[in-house]
């Protein structure tokens, strides 16, 4: 059977194949092959076309009957189109016709793309779309794995940095130090040149004025950048952080020489600057507080995730600067309460100390009446000038301390330094001013031993607060009672101090012992007590680093206090200092 | 539907109403991920809760959700990945609408649940062609408006087009294209 492949047949079923003769000469061409090979056309012979590149060895010549039977490969001399694989099939022995059946190898559809081919230039249905499709999908499926990858991988060093300034500012008290912590930790991380921080000034025009917070990866390279930022201010809408402010988002400056809105351009020497920045805003409480500025001299390449992060850091920086304001507040606010209760607690002792002061104001009365007397009489001899002036020495002495220990009570003690102190000082200068009351009701006052040796180290007005507090409760809950009497002992506990306040009362109802540390929670009468005593005792002697408890297991009415030997907070304090004296 | 349709909705929707929306659009159409996986089949009930909820998140007809769905089809697949294959449809609109068949049916190969629509292209003259529209799905023209018009911004061309919808002339779905 004679078998005919028309032109027609060609173009549909073989459009990037050929037909030649027995001696290689082209006679038909595929409508698609011109797109591969722009030179074959009929009449050229195909190996001057075609580079065959395989089969290489083993043949005997390059016309088509070499090739029978061959899986062969042809690559263009001519173009940059794809090599074409196939084989060639005797249409017409008698004639001597060759088809050269060729499809072209592709592996990607952007080798397709490349050399203008379309898929109306391909057989209907031919499998190399479906190969295409499925390596295109995969390559998909790659690239958003590694996509995903990269996400996870800049998250979690994010989150990671994110977490490490958490516990970097979280104790820090001060807003510059929070900056400086900030500004360093992500210049490292990120590995980006410079950072550095504006804040906003007070009064009706505020402005953006640079600080001293700094962090240049070369402090020479950077030099001048940092001369000309110091010596700019910035408006509402000026500059990088300027721009940052009005907007209240985090502003970007993808190169700093070209962009007209960033001054500091002009001036800055050539090659050592950074090409990219960004400005990150800290709105704290709604109020701008700060702007953060961090420069690069690689342009950042993901800008998306990045800007994120500047997000997140504002964010938390604004979370750091509102935390430090809260804290202040209730700072000033405690102080407020201490000192409400420190008056409370000297009006419920005003009448033991005025009892204490008139004794030896009426002890100097009596002698100075009895030295007139004997002076009348010519009976004021040295040894009596001298016996009864040292009474009255003593006993303005007496007054001295009393009115002494009192100021030293009343002031403001909440920022005096931790000192070390004998406990039996604070102890007796306490007793000094409340001892009194207790004897003028008739409730007893037992003082156990206090040793000299016993050093603590504290607030000493602010323990004396603490003990009165608790003396003064004591004689409330008793001094009504058939049975008066109120114990004020110590122990030494490891490295720590038990002071105990223990009464003659029934002991506290369990229902209220949930309640008597909360604030202005009392079980007096209206006008006894403001209920701020323990709550306050209670932080006072937890800032030392100890605690205040009522031991439930006693049968009376027991407070304990545990102070440490060394405050830790003491301690803290001094590594604080210690640091910001740091170079 | 294949899940590479809902990641192109989820596209759309964070494109025009941001991250939140999209969160928004999931929960109300009730479906457990925000995320699909491209080449899975998914039931064509999630595919339409998605764009009913999205009409209601956007504040938009559903009709002009389907509508901006399509046009941005055409922008979603190449910059997903598909870019270089889709430059294989054709050199202007009228060779891609031609290959639109055969591009699904190799579509198939891959996606072996791909219920592909079909597209007739009758042309009337040199500057206006029918577009004759199945599909399985009811209600879905206004997206292939959205799709001629991707097709035509895609290569630089200016076209009127007009929908006529199913049951109007016929059992299916029609365009009146007109090249400018």
């Amino acid at each position: 059977m004679r078998t005919v492949l028309d032109q027609h047949a060609l173009n549909a079923l073989h459009p990037f194949s050929f037909v030649a003769d027995r001696s290689g000469s082209v006679i038909a061409v595929g409508r698609s092959l011109s797109k591969i090979s722009p030179v074959v056309r009929s009449t050229v012979r195909f190996a001057d076309v075609f580079l065959i590149e395989q089969p290489t060895l083993g043949i005997t010549g390059q016309n088509p009957s070499d090739l029978l039977g061959e899986l062969i490969v042809l690559s263009p001399r001519a173009g940059c189109g794809p090599k074409l694989r196939g084989q060639v099939a005797l249409l017409d022995e008698t004639e001597g016709i060759f088809l050269f059946a060729l499809t072209p190898i592709l592996t990607d559809a952007s080798q397709v793309s490349a050399v203008g081919l379309e898929f109306a230039d391909f057989p209907v249905g031919d499998p190399v779309f479906d190969f295409l499709l499925f390596i295109q999908a995969q390559r998909i499926g790659r690239t958003r794995l590694e996509v995903a990858n990269r996400k996870l991988q800049w998250e979690h060093t994010v989150s990671k940095l994110l977490h490490d300034l958490t516990l970097r500012t979280y104790d820090v008290d001060d807003a510059e130090h929070a900056y400086a912590v900030v500004v360093s930790a992500v210049c490292e991380a990120l590995k980006w040149n410079i950072g550095h921080v504006f804040v906003s000034s007070a009064g009706n025009q505020p402005v953006l004025r640079s600080t001293a917070t700094w962090y240049l990866s070369d402090p020479l390279r950077y030099a001048r950048f940092r001369e000309l930022t110091d010596a700019i201010q910035f408006a509402r809408g000026e500059g990088l952080p300027g721009r940052a402010w009005e907007r209240e988002s985090v502003v970007w400056v993808d190169d700093i020489r070209q962009d007209l809105r960033f001054p500091r351009r002009a001036g800055l020497p050539e090659g050592a600057a950074p090409i990219a920045g960004v400005a990150v805003p800290v709105i704290a409480e709604g109020e701008l507080v700060a702007v953060l500025e961090f420069f690069t001299e690689r342009p950042p390449h993901d800008k998306e995730n990045l800007a994120r992060f500047f997000d997140l850091l504002g964010l938390q920086l604004a979370g750091v600067i509102s935390r430090q304001r809260i804290v202040k507040r209730e700072r000033e606010q405690l102080a407020a309460l201490v000192s409400a209760s420190k008056m409370a607690a000297l009006g419920e002792i005003a009448a033991g100390v005025a009892h204490e002061i008139n004794n030896p104001v009426s002890s100097i009365s009596l002698t100075s009446q009895l030295m007139s007397t004997l002076a009348k009489t010519g009976a004021l001899d040295a040894p009596a000038v001298e016996t009864n002036t040292a009474r009255i020495k003593a006993c303005v002495q007496r007054i001295t301390t009393i009115v002494s220990e009192l100021r030293d009570f009343s002031r403001d003690s909440s920022h005096d330094p931790f000192t070390s102190v004998s406990l039996k000082k604070i102890v007796d200068e306490t007793l000094d001013l409340c001892g009194a009351r207790f004897g003028s009701k008739g409730v007893k006052l037992e003082v156990g031993t206090f040793p000299a040796e016993w050093q603590i180290e504290c607030r000493p007005s602010q323990i004396s607060q603490v003990l009165l507090n608790l003396l003064n409760n004591a004689y409330d809950a008793v001094v009504s009672r058939d049975t008066r009497w109120v114990r004020l002992e110590g122990r030494e506990v490891a490295d720590a101090f038990e002071i105990a306040v223990t009464d003659s009362g029934p002991g506290i109802e369990e229902d209220v012992v949930e309640k008597i540390m909360v604030p202005f929670f009392t079980t007096k009468p209206p006008g006894m007590g403001t209920g701020l005593g323990l709550s306050i005792s209670s932080n006072i002697v937890t800032d030392h680093g100890g605690e205040l408890h009522l031991d439930r297991n006693a049968c009376n009415t027991r407070f304990a206090v545990v102070l440490p030997k060394s405050s830790h907070k003491h301690e803290s304090n001094e590594a604080e200092e210690d640091r910001e004296l740091a170079p | 539907m294949y899940g590479l349709i809902h990641q192109a909705m989820k596209d759309l929707v964070c494109t025009e109403g941001g991250e939140a929306a999209w969160q928004s659009v999931c929960a109300a159409a009730q479906v457990a991920s925000t995320e699909f996986e491209p080449l899975e089949p998914y039931d064509d009930r999630v595919s339409y809760r998605l764009v009913a909820a999205a009409a209601e998140e956007l504040e938009l007809p559903v009709a002009e959700v389907l509508r901006r769905f399509g046009d941005h089809w055409i922008t979603f697949t190449a910059e997903y990945g598909y870019g270089d294959i889709m430059k294989m449809f054709g050199h202007d609109m009228r060779s891609c609408l031609g290959n639109l068949n055969r591009m699904h049916g190799h579509m198939g190969a891959m996606m072996t649940q791909l219920k592909p629509p079909r597209f007739n292209v009758v042309e009337n003259s040199e500057r206006h062609i029918t577009l004759h529209y199945f599909s399985p799905r009811e209600g879905l023209g206004p997206m292939v408006v959205g799709l001629l018009e991707g097709l035509a911004r895609k290569f630089g061309e200016q076209v009127t087009i007009e929908h006529l919808d199913k049951g109007v002339r016929s059992d299916h779905d029609e365009f009146e294209v007109v090249f400018l």
